[in-house]
Parts: structure tokens; C-alpha cells; sequence
């Protein structure tokens, strides 16, 4: 018995000596090894799209590394659209991603989240705008492409079915709403579901043309409490609206539509007009269109036409990043790579501006007519006004955080019915609790 | 004494010998056996002996207490402060966050959403649930068949159930369609486009998803019923409706309970519906408290405030479970 007992603790010791030798010996191994590759692996916070699906991504991960062997990438997808969530959840695990896609800079500049590009790394961008989304003074992105949010692109069938111009002005805009809901189709697409933000693109774009045209530094005079929502510039705007959907010259069904449902209602010939940011004019978007279809700006109440632009690079650099060098390198690859930067102009209708930059033939139609559009010099016998997004926007002159959901919930209350005075009201207290809490 | 001694060459005798020599045997090992158990338990300590049951429920304590207990920790000491995601310093401001939230109309809102959704969650699926499984109690194959279909939803993730039902809720989707296909034309709606129709469609999808679950509840219930019970109430002329109401429905009052309170705390928790089918639109008539919190702790930054409206959200959930526990075992009866 005493044997017995002796030898099963004999073996069980032995296979724990195992055990642990091997586990050290393979720790060992694995330390050796990675010593000897000398990689690292940097982590890439990017959202998918119909026009940027994961494939686009993979592909400027598979070229980058192929460039810089030492470097491996990988792809964190978010969710939602909201990129903005996901990075603060990452944030919040202690996840924080090396380099972070098209999110909201001044969110996270105060807790020194991001690295701020020296001026001698600025000067060797080549890039038209180089100031374009600074923060306080410093620059945290590189402004390599733009984006007017929105242009109106229309179906050029139906137009030239009821003889109808492209409207220059906001009488002759109603006017062609009018007619085309009198013949049966209806005028304007927007969209809800999921993508709430559908429901405020055209209304954020009316803003920005009739608040923003007026006063570019509204929304820096709202942070001071300077300027409210319930001012009479931004009610006539908001009635306006208002009054669109009273005279149904939107979708009946836009609240239930999300933004790839409210795209294909429109490819489908079910609306004349869709507001829409730039990237609609990809060859995935309207510019695969079977009709011909296209684009003009949204008129003003009154006064010169305006363009609201955004101007941003989309990769950011986290600050506390432990491998710096390889995020700024994988930043600079996406911004101001010549194949990269095609690829964008393809896929996403990306305005590109960096110095050079060839728009790359066999493109749809629609996206040179929009290129054109953006690109066009403002002049004495033909103004043009540039603007900020109103709600799409980086930098000193963006909304305080947190508005974007209110925006959407006011303009799909105005579209359920309710009162104008009640949602502009509802989106000053908003403001007012968002501005308290992020100081 | 086993083995008794009796002449050799007898074979009773000899079957003797040998089964009371196995026996002997057996024996003997029984006490070896015993012996070396009782020199074990001798040899090992009182320290050991104490620490035993505990060291094996040590890692899944450990679990609970990292992930369940000390999150809820956290969360009240951050609703204490006003702590904001992005923000490096943070500091105590008492039960100011809690004090905001009773002029929160937004907050308000999301209350009363998600009250009307919960009680029409645990409503409708434990009605649906009991008819199936009454329905469907026999022990035929066909039934059995049955019985898996309609626990299918419950195996699948709420994200993936979400998105397929996004997409069929539109107003081109597969059940306008299916409505049209089949004349019933004028029932198609836009099930997402008012807010009555946003709530009742999220709802129908909780109630699609969880009747299953609830249904096999009852079913489990109503086979613990005592079949002498049925057939002696049947011999009395307790058929129909009046056995379901006083000899089926008191017996499955424990199933009622687990089915009420699982479904209470499914409504209030409810997130990846509302998210991802309306994200709490239109014009926030489907943003529920837990989607709520979601967006002050994540896209408004309010941390602090985001972890009132969770500890808030923890006491409601707590308390109407607790309450909910004690008045349904009330009725529990045993057989």
C-alpha cells in the first residue's frame, strides 16, 4: 500500500516537472523567435460601407505590409457606422487602437489621445489644405481628401420627362418638388431605420447652406451662448423642413428605410432627388445608376450658392500608441498613397486633396460632373460660398459631442408631426447638458 | 463463519468452500479498502479537509466577483462622479447625477419605453408560450418536430435575429410582401415608420425569439403533472377550460414564475433590437433605458450619468424581480 502510494505521487510529480519544463521551454521559443522576426503588430480601427467594404481595407493592409515587412496589421472593424462609440468602448477596455478612421478629433484631443503631427512632418505632406481640421493650433489628421455633404443628385429621366430645369434658386427647387409629386413619383429621398443620421442629412445640409452661408462661426457662437436653435435664422430653416414634409415631398416610408434601403429606393426610380454626401456618386452608389443621373448644390433661401465641405484625412494617430512609428507610417500610407488615393476616388467618390493628384479615368460621369461642382472657383459673376458641415465636421467649429443623435431624433419628431418650437427648443437643452458634460 | 468445513468431493460443499472463500475475499478487500481510506483522511490535515470545498468553488467565485460584482461596484462609485469618458480627471459630485435624472425628459422618455415594452414582453410570450406547449404536449412525432421549430429562435443571437428582421420589416420587405403576395394587401404597414409601430415591431421580435424558450418551460411543467390527477378530474367532469383554471393552471404556477421573472429582466435589459432594427428611433420612440445609457456613456461621454441610469436601471430590475418572485410563489401549490 505504502508503495503504491509512493509511486502515484512519484508520477504525478513527474508530470507536473514536465509540464512545467514545457511550458517554459515554449515561452522560451516563442520570445526567441519574435526577438529574432523583430515584427510588430499595429492595431487599425476602420468601418465598412457599400462603397469601403472589408476588401478595400485588406487590400491597403496587404500593400502596406508588403512595403514595410517589419509591420503587421490588424483590422479591427466597427460595428456600426458610429465609429465614434466603438473607439470610446476600446477606450473604455483598455483597448485603444493604434491608428483610429474618420472619427470626431476634438472628442479625444482633451485627454491627449491622439498625436499631434510636428510642423516638419506637415511640411512634408503635399496636401492643399494643410490646416484643414486643426484643433487649438495643432493638426491632428492629414486633410488628404474632401467631401460636400450634401450635393442633390437627381434622375435625369424624370426631369427630362416633365421638362424640368435643375433649380438654382429655393422657389424653383419647391417648384420642381411640386411638379414631380403631381406626377405621380415623389421628390425627395431620406432615410431612418438604424441609420438615423439619414433622416438629418438633407435637413443638415439645408442648415449649413442657410445658417452656416449667413454666419460660418454659428456653431463656435453657440458653444458661447451666443446664438440659440429657437433664433428665427435657424426656425425659417427648420420650417422649411417642416413644410417639405407637410407637402409629402418626402418617402412615406423613410422612417423604417435605412441608408442602403433609402440608396436602392432611389435606384430604383422611386425618387427624382437624393441629398446625399459625395460619395454617393461612386460607381457602387448612384454612379452605377441604369438611369443617367445628375447633380446640383442646394439652393439657397437667397443670396449666392453655397457648398458645405468637409475637409479631413481620415487616420488618426493614437498618442499612446506603443509602436508609434509603425501608426504614423500606416496613417501616412492611407493619406497620401497615389494607389491608395485612387482607390478611394473609385470606390467612395473621394475628392482628393493632395497635390498631383490625377482623377483617374474610366470613372461614372457623375462623379466628374461632382468633382467639378466642388472644384469650381468662386467668382464675381458666379459666387460660390464654402461652408462647414454642420454636422459632419472635425475641428474647432464642430458641434460639442453627443448632438448627432439629437439632430436625427429632431428631425424624425418634425417628420412624425411635432412642432418645430418644441424640437429647436429640445435641441438647445440637448446642447446645453452636452456642453456640461464635456467642460 | 463463511467456508464451513464438510467432506471433500461434495459438490454443494465445494461451491460453498469456494463462494464463502470469494467472499472472504471481498471482505477482506472491503476492509483494506476502508482501512486505507480511514489512514488517508487521518493523515490529511483539518486545514485541508476545511479548505476543499471551498478551493473548488474558489474560481468561479473569483469570476462572479470580477465580472458581475465588481462592475456594479464601479458603477456606483462612478455615478457619484462626474466622470467623462474622454476626460482625465474626474471628481465626486454626490447624488448630483441622480438629481439631473429626475428633469431628464429624455431619460423620462426611455422609462416609459421601456416599461410599455417589458410588460408587453413578458406578457405575450408566456401566453403564446403556455398555448403552444398545451398544444403541443402529446408525444407524437409530429409534435416533437413542432416543438424543435418553434425552439429554434431561441438559439440564435440577438444581433443575427435583428438584422434578419430589419431587413423583413421595411416597407419592401418580406412581409409586405408576403401580405400583398397573399391578398391581404390591405394589411401591409410601415412597421417601422410611427412610433406605435416601431414599439410593437420590436416587441413582436422579442416575443418571435422568446416563445420558444417559454413554451419549453411549460412543457416541462406540464409533464411533472401527475396524469392519475388528470384522469380522476376528467372522471369528475373537470374537462375543458375548467381544468386548464383549477388543476392545470395552479400546477404550473412554478413555471409561470420562472417565465415572468426570466422575461422581466429580458425587457429591461433589451438592447440589441432597438439598436440595430430602429437604434431608438423614430424620433426616439424605441430608445429603451439600456440603449440610453449607451449613448450618454458613449457618445455623449457622460459617464457618470450613464452609471446613475445603470444603478437606477439595476434597482428597478432587482426590486420588481424580487417582487415579482414573491407574489407568483404564492401561488405555487404542490402536488
Amino acid at each position: 500500500m505504502k508503495r503504491y502510494a509512493s509511486r502515484r505521487r512519484k508520477c504525478i510529480a513527474a508530470i507536473v516537472a514536465f509540464s512545467v519544463a514545457a511550458s517554459v521551454a515554449a515561452l522560451g521559443a516563442t520570445a526567441a523567435s519574435a526577438r529574432h522576426r523583430d515584427n510588430v503588430t499595429i492595431r487599425w480601427m476602420m468601418f465598412q460601407t457599400p462603397n469601403l467594404p472589408l476588401s478595400y481595407w485588406q487590400d491597403i493592409v496587404n500593400r502596406f505590409e508588403a512595403k514595410n515587412p517589419d509591420i503587421k496589421v490588424q483590422l479591427l472593424p466597427s460595428p456600426t457606422l458610429d465609429r465614434d462609440a466603438y473607439a470610446k468602448q476600446l477606450l473604455a477596455s483598455g483597448q485603444f487602437p493604434d491608428v483610429l478612421q474618420s472619427i470626431t478629433l476634438q472628442d479625444y484631443t482633451n485627454q491627449g489621445l491622439l498625436y499631434a503631427w510636428t510642423p516638419a512632418e506637415q511640411k512634408t505632406w503635399g496636401v492643399l489644405f494643410p490646416h484643414a481640421g486643426q484643433l487649438s493650433g495643432k493638426q491632428y489628421s492629414i486633410p488628404n481628401n474632401s467631401q460636400v455633404i450634401p450635393l442633390v443628385y437627381y434622375n435625369k429621366s424624370i426631369f427630362a420627362k416633365l421638362h424640368l430645369k435643375v433649380p438654382t434658386t429655393w422657389a424653383q427647387f419647391l417648384a420642381v418638388c411640386k411638379k414631380i409629386k403631381a406626377s405621380g413619383k415623389t421628390p425627395i429621398a431620406i432615410g431612418g431605420s438604424q441609420d438615423t443620421w439619414a433622416s438629418w442629412i438633407f435637413l443638415g445640409g439645408m442648415f449649413s447652406t442657410d445658417v452656416l452661408g449667413k454666419d460660418p462661426s454659428w456653431i463656435v457662437k453657440r458653444k458661447q451662448n451666443k446664438v440659440h436653435f429657437t433664433d428665427p435664422v435657424v426656425a425659417k430653416v427648420f420650417n422649411a423642413w417642416a413644410g417639405l414634409a407637410k407637402a409629402g415631398y418626402f418617402n412615406k416610408d423613410a422612417l423604417s428605410l435605412n441608408y442602403a434601403g433609402m440608396q436602392q429606393e432611389f435606384l430604383d426610380g422611386k425618387e427624382a432627388m437624393y441629398p446625399m454626401g459625395t460619395w454617393a456618386a461612386s460607381a457602387t452608389a448612384v454612379g452605377g445608376a441604369k438611369f443617367g443621373v445628375g447633380v446640383f448644390r442646394l439652393p439657397p433661401f437667397s443670396g449666392a450658392p453655397v457648398q458645405a465641405v468637409f475637409t479631413n484625412g481620415g487616420a488618426v494617430v493614437s498618442a499612446k500608441s506603443a509602436h508609434l512609428d509603425a501608426a504614423k507610417k500606416l496613417a501616412k500610407f492611407w493619406s497620401l498613397d497615389p494607389q491608395t488615393n485612387a482607390t478611394l476616388a473609385k470606390n467612395d467618390a473621394g475628392l482628393i486633396a493632395t497635390k498631383g493628384f490625377k482623377q483617374p479615368s474610366g470613372l461614372p460621369l457623375v462623379f466628374y460632373r461632382t468633382a467639378a461642382l466642388y472644384q469650381q472657383k468662386s467668382t464675381r459673376q458666379h459666387p460660390l460660398k464654402n461652408v462647414d458641415v454642420m454636422f459632419f465636421n472635425n475641428g474647432d467649429r464642430a458641434s460639442v459631442p453627443g448632438m448627432d443623435a439629437f439632430y436625427a431624433t429632431a428631425a424624425q419628431n418634425i417628420l412624425l408631426g411635432r412642432s418645430v418650437q418644441s424640437q429647436l427648443k429640445f435641441l438647445d437643452t440637448q446642447w446645453n447638458k452636452a456642453a456640461k458634460s464635456n467642460g | 463463519m463463511p467456508g464451513r468445513l464438510v467432506r471433500p468431493g461434495n459438490d454443494l460443499c465445494l461451491r460453498t468452500i469456494v463462494i464463502g472463500a470469494a467472499s472472504e475475499t471481498a471482505a477482506v478487500r472491503r476492509g483494506f479498502w476502508a482501512q486505507r481510506r480511514a489512514a488517508r483522511a487521518r493523515r490529511t490535515s483539518p486545514n485541508l479537509r476545511r479548505w476543499t470545498a471551498p478551493g473548488f468553488a474558489g474560481p468561479a467565485t473569483v469570476l462572479y466577483l470580477a465580472l458581475v460584482f465588481l462592475p456594479l461596484v464601479l458603477a456606483l462609485s462612478y455615478s457619484l462622479t462626474n466622470k467623462n469618458l474622454l476626460s482625465p480627471h474626474s471628481s465626486y459630485v454626490g447624488l448630483w447625477n441622480y438629481h439631473e435624472l429626475l428633469s431628464d425628459t429624455v431619460f423620462k422618455q426611455a422609462v416609459k419605453v421601456t416599461a410599455i415594452m417589458t410588460a408587453l414582453i413578458v406578457v405575450l410570450p408566456n401566453a403564446l408560450g403556455l398555448g403552444i406547449a398545451l398544444m403541443l404536449r402529446a408525444e407524437t412525432r409530429l409534435f416533437a418536430v413542432l416543438r424543435t421549430i418553434f425552439f429554434v429562435p431561441v438559439v440564435l443571437a440577438g444581433v443575427v435575429v435583428s438584422f434578419i428582421w430589419q431587413a423583413m420589416l421595411t416597407d419592401y420587405g418580406v412581409i409586405n410582401s408576403v401580405l400583398g403576395s397573399v391578398g391581404l394587401g390591405a394589411l401591409q404597414q410601415g412597421w417601422l415608420d410611427t412610433p406605435n409601430h416601431a414599439v410593437g415591431s420590436i416587441v413582436a421580435v422579442a416575443t418571435w425569439q422568446y416563445v420558444g424558450f417559454c413554451a419549453v418551460v411549460y412543457l416541462a411543467a406540464l409533464k411533472a403533472i401527475p396524469d392519475e390527477l388528470l384522469e380522476a378530474a376528467q372522471v369528475d367532469g373537470c374537462v375543458g377550460f375548467a381544468r386548464f383554471r383549477r388543476i392545470i393552471w395552479p400546477l404550473v404556477a412554478p413555471a409561470v414564475t420562472i417565465n415572468t421573472v426570466l422575461l422581466l429582466i429580458t425587457g429591461f435589459k433589451l438592447f440589441d433590437y432597438v439598436k440595430i432594427i430602429t437604434n431608438g428611433g423614430p424620433g426616439g420612440a424605441t430608445n429603451n433605458m439600456a440603449l440610453n445609457i449607451y449613448s450618454v456613456g458613449f457618445t455623449q461621454n457622460a459617464f457618470g450619468l450613464a452609471s446613475a441610469q445603470a444603478v437606477v436601471l439595476f434597482a428597478i430590475v432587482a426590486g420588481l424581480s424580487t417582487v415579482a418572485v414573491l407574489l407568483l410563489r404564492r401561488r405555487e401549490v404542490e402536488v
